[in-house]
């Protein structure tokens, strides 16, 4: 009998480590960007007619999100976007605490849901925040899903990490701090605004809200008035209360290489980008967000702009902010350009990757603004992009220092 | 205090002088038996005998002609002035004027009743009781037009007879509210049974606010049906003491159809801020009522539970069904008038302010609670969500104290203290502040 029993819980326990272990899922399973899963959302039918018919609105509805096995009930979504609103393929925005305090998803509070409209491509975003992370800088996850509304496939949407508290936390290893989103609003390059603090509410404080108007961007007016009056010869100890200007050459140098024309020194002035103030402190963080108009020029000037705003036309004229900058270009050149294999780099075989990953959810999708011939023919410029664009750069950079030599 | 208020207090008083006038040339029941009648000769024609019309001052201005018909003026003025801690809204604060009405009733052939009445403060919808009514025998009695439907015990009682500024929460949360109708009602052997049944067509529009008119009920939408029964079991038992013989027990139920969409019940605090958002809701509202009351002499003892639900059918994500919402409330509350006079009948003093006496004076204490929610357990966390299975329960508990002063039959002066407290204080009036104290005073004139 003692035998027996010896025999059967031998069995047991060999079943039992020979079984799929029961993985909880996490963050890092979520934006696990090698892999597209899908993403159900379930809506009140009314509820969803009504965000696509008033898809400009921000009003919240109450959905359950279900992905790779993982249910959260409750969860508030509302369109969002500014260009990439649509009534047909909404852009989301999900709350996991709009309707349940303190609710979570895999440890994230909210998430962003991009219909990646306005990139035939769908990969430049992904690929830029990759690119940002692969050089040292903070920047947002990101991961490709099969967004299915009602059990109705609506398409190929990158699911990202909000700029919300646990990712504050994550990187900053605070979230209690204020931050800031920049509300494109008109053409602004950091120009002085004034006195009156609520010309700096473009600022957009999303956390501390309750706080007066002065707490909240009169350290703002102090930075921006500082970035612009600030005598020359003082101009680097005058800032550094408000930022470091090392870390801000690092992150422009990041959005040239990528081309970016919607970034801090973008054709319509300054956009998609965070600020976050520690608590207690001065200094201003950045934190880069919205990356789908990038990758546009592999010969983009390596100082395109930089003279249209007053902070990097400042800032750079600084030797060793220059210098930042230019070390930042040619660590990014070099990262995309980093051998994986014979003959292949990373950025290209990240190109490649993704295009394969995706093209099959990109030709399902039947509420994408482009054909899959622009699919294809987007990601062939990506293609050349990777190609071609570090040795641009390096090649740009060392014409700083040498007799200048074409650059193609 | 502003010009507004300094001249509506005017008027109000002037109103009181008035009636305090009238009140002292005719002596009043406490010092004498009702005065007679006082004739008016009407205008007389040529062709008919002259029609002999009576009328009277006391206890209000009416004309009769025998049994034939009569007319009586009716009013309701009072005015409110309010502190809160913390303020929530500074509107809250301050004078206004709660009710200001005037209405006629009158009475054909001993059979046949009718009353109008209007709020002149109130320009969206003035009428307030419009009605006919017939009456066949005390069994039987036949109401239409526009009146409160039959439904609780503090919904039944007028708000110038009520002891607390305020109506209960689930009375003017919960119950059916004034709506056109038809009922038939009756009594049998004065109140040992009464039966009230009617039909109303409620026009509730939930975006409009009529909270504060707390005659008005809560939201109702189409067609309402709405009953109440009331039994005095011990009134035969000639033994027992007064306060027991009268204990009065009343049920009343009400079934009505909410519209689909974001109309489900809706949690406010006594100053009609929102602690409990409404939910889509879809297919019938169901209310029901059980109070018990015991007056005798110069006390009284009240409780009332009352429970409404909404159903939501096909209102989850996914159009599945839902458990339904529900308003759950009751209170407790006793009334003692110290100056001992009877409060079986309307409150008359026994020695009126300026006739010889100070008026009546009249202490009270209510402790109630109002609760919503989803009706059924669920293994789902709660939550906030307009379409969520397990609704983040909210209530609001208030106990309120009180003192009136009656200065006459007419005038009466009210204060009252009421302190709320809040389940979720993250959905209480000020998010975080979970306790409230108001103050309330009200001077009313009615008759």
């Amino acid at each position: 009998m003692r035998a027996m029993f010896r025999v059967v819980l031998v069995t047991f326990l060999a079943m039992a480590a020979s079984a799929p272990a029961v993985r909880a899922q996490s963050a890092d399973d979520l934006f696990d960007s090698s892999t597209l899963r899908e993403m159900r959302l379930m809506v009140h039918s009314t509820d969803w007619t009504e965000l696509k018919a008033t898809f400009q609105e921000n009003t919240f509805y109450p959905a359950d999100l279900t992905w790779n096995g993982v249910t959260a009930r409750n969860v508030g979504i509302r369109s969002r976007g500014l260009g990439s609103r649509s009534p047909v393929k909404p852009g989301l925005l999900l709350r996991f605490d709009r309707y349940a305090s303190g609710q979570t998803f895999v440890g994230q509070s909210s998430l962003v849901l991009d219909n990646l409209t306005q990139d035939p491509s769908t990969m430049k975003e992904v690929l830029a925040m990759q690119l940002f992370r692969r050089v040292g800088l903070p920047a947002p996850r990101e991961a490709f899903v099969r967004l299915y509304v009602n059990n109705v496939y609506l398409g190929l949407y990158a699911v990202v990490e909000d700029v919300a508290g646990p990712y504050l936390q994550r990187n900053l290893g605070e979230s209690n701090g204020t931050l800031y989103e920049y509300d494109w609003l008109f053409t602004y390059n950091f120009d002085y605004l004034g006195s009156n603090l609520d010309n700096y509410r473009i600022f957009k404080a999303q956390t501390n809200t309750t706080r007066s108007t002065f707490d909240l961007y009169n350290p703002i007016e102090q930075m921006v008035r500082t970035a612009n009056e600030a005598p020359d010869e003082s101009f680097e100890s005058a800032i550094a209360p408000y930022l470091d200007l090392q870390a801000f050459a690092r992150h422009i140098a990041v959005e040239n290489f990528i081309s970016d024309d919607d970034g801090l020194l973008g054709f319509w002035g300054m956009n998609n980008f965070f600020l976050y103030k520690r608590e207690g402190g001065s200094r201003f963080q950045l934190i880069p967000w919205d990356k789908d108009y990038t990758f546009w020029r592999f010969n983009n000037d390596i100082f395109t702009r930089v003279d249209a705003s007053v902070l990097a036309r400042r800032a750079l004229a600084l030797p060793d902010v220059r210098q930042a900058y230019l070390d930042t270009l040619v660590a990014a050149a070099d990262s995309a350009d980093e051998p994986l294999d014979v003959g292949v780099t990373w950025l290209s075989l990240a190109v490649d990757r993704l295009a394969g990953l995706v093209q099959g959810a990109v030709n399902d999708d039947p509420n994408k603004p482009y054909t899959t011939a622009q699919f294809e023919a987007a990601v062939n410029g990506l293609r050349t992009f990777a190609t071609r664009r570090g040795p641009y750069v390096r090649c740009a950079v060392a014409n700083l220092s040498r007799t200048p030599v074409a650059c193609n | 205090m502003t010009n507004v208020t300094r001249h509506c207090l005017a008027v109000l008083i002037s109103c009181w002088a008035t009636a305090t006038a009238a009140a002292q040339t005719l002596p009043g029941p406490a010092a004498a038996p009702a005065p007679a009648p006082t004739a008016l000769q009407l205008p007389t024609s040529t062709t008919a005998p002259a029609a002999e019309v009576q009328g009277r001052w006391y206890p209000r201005p009416r004309i009769n002609d025998g049994d034939t018909w009569s007319l009586e003026l009716r009013t309701k003025f009072q005015g409110d002035t309010a502190w809160l801690d913390p303020v929530i809204d500074p509107e809250d604060e301050g004078f206004v004027w709660r009710r200001r009405r005037i209405g006629i009733r009158g009475e054909v052939l001993n059979r046949v009743e009718f009353e109008i009445e209007r709020e002149f403060g109130d320009e969206e919808e003035p009428w307030r009781d419009v009605w006919v009514n017939l009456r066949v025998h005390d069994l039987l009695e036949l109401r239409g037009g526009k009146f409160k439907a039959p439904f609780g015990l503090d919904n039944s009682t007028s708000s110038s007879e009520h002891d607390y500024i305020f109506r209960s929460l689930g009375t003017r949360l919960l119950v059916p509210g004034r709506e056109v109708g038809g009922m038939v009602y009756g009594a049998v052997s004065r109140r040992r049974f009464t039966y009230a049944l009617g039909v109303f067509n409620a026009e509730a529009d939930p975006n409009t606010d009529g909270f504060f008119d707390d005659d008005q009920g809560g939201d109702n939408f189409d067609r309402t049906v709405s009953g109440r029964v009331t039994v005095q079991p011990l009134d035969s038992f000639g033994d027992l003491p007064r306060a027991v013989r009268n204990v009065e027990i009343g049920v009343s139920a009400a079934q009505s159809t909410v519209p689909l969409g974001k109309n489900g019940l809706r949690g406010r605090s006594v100053f009609g801020h929102e602690f409990f958002d409404r939910v889509f809701v879809n297919g019938d509202r169901r209310t029901v009522g059980f109070d018990i009351a015991a007056i005798g002499g110069p006390a009284s003892v009240k409780f009332e539970w009352i429970q409404s639900s909404d159903e939501r059918l096909g209102q989850g994500v996914g159009d599945v069904d839902l458990s339904k919402v529900f308003g759950r409330a009751w209170y407790v509350q006793g009334s003692w008038l110290v100056t001992g006079e009877d409060k079986e009948e309307n409150i008359v003093p026994k020695r009126p302010l300026l006739q010889g006496g100070f008026g009546a004076i009249e202490v009270m204490a209510r402790y109630e609670k109002m609760l919503f929610g989803s009706s059924e357990s669920s293994d789902q966390p709660p939550s906030t969500s307009p379409r969520g299975e397990n609704l983040a329960r909210n209530q609001d508990s208030v106990y309120t104290l009180g003192v009136s002063w009656h200065l006459n039959r007419w005038l009466k002066v009210q204060g009252n203290a009421i302190h709320e407290s809040f389940l979720d204080v993250a959905r209480a009036p000020i998010p975080g502040t979970g306790t409230y104290w108001s103050y309330v005073t009200r001077l009313q004139l009615a008759f």
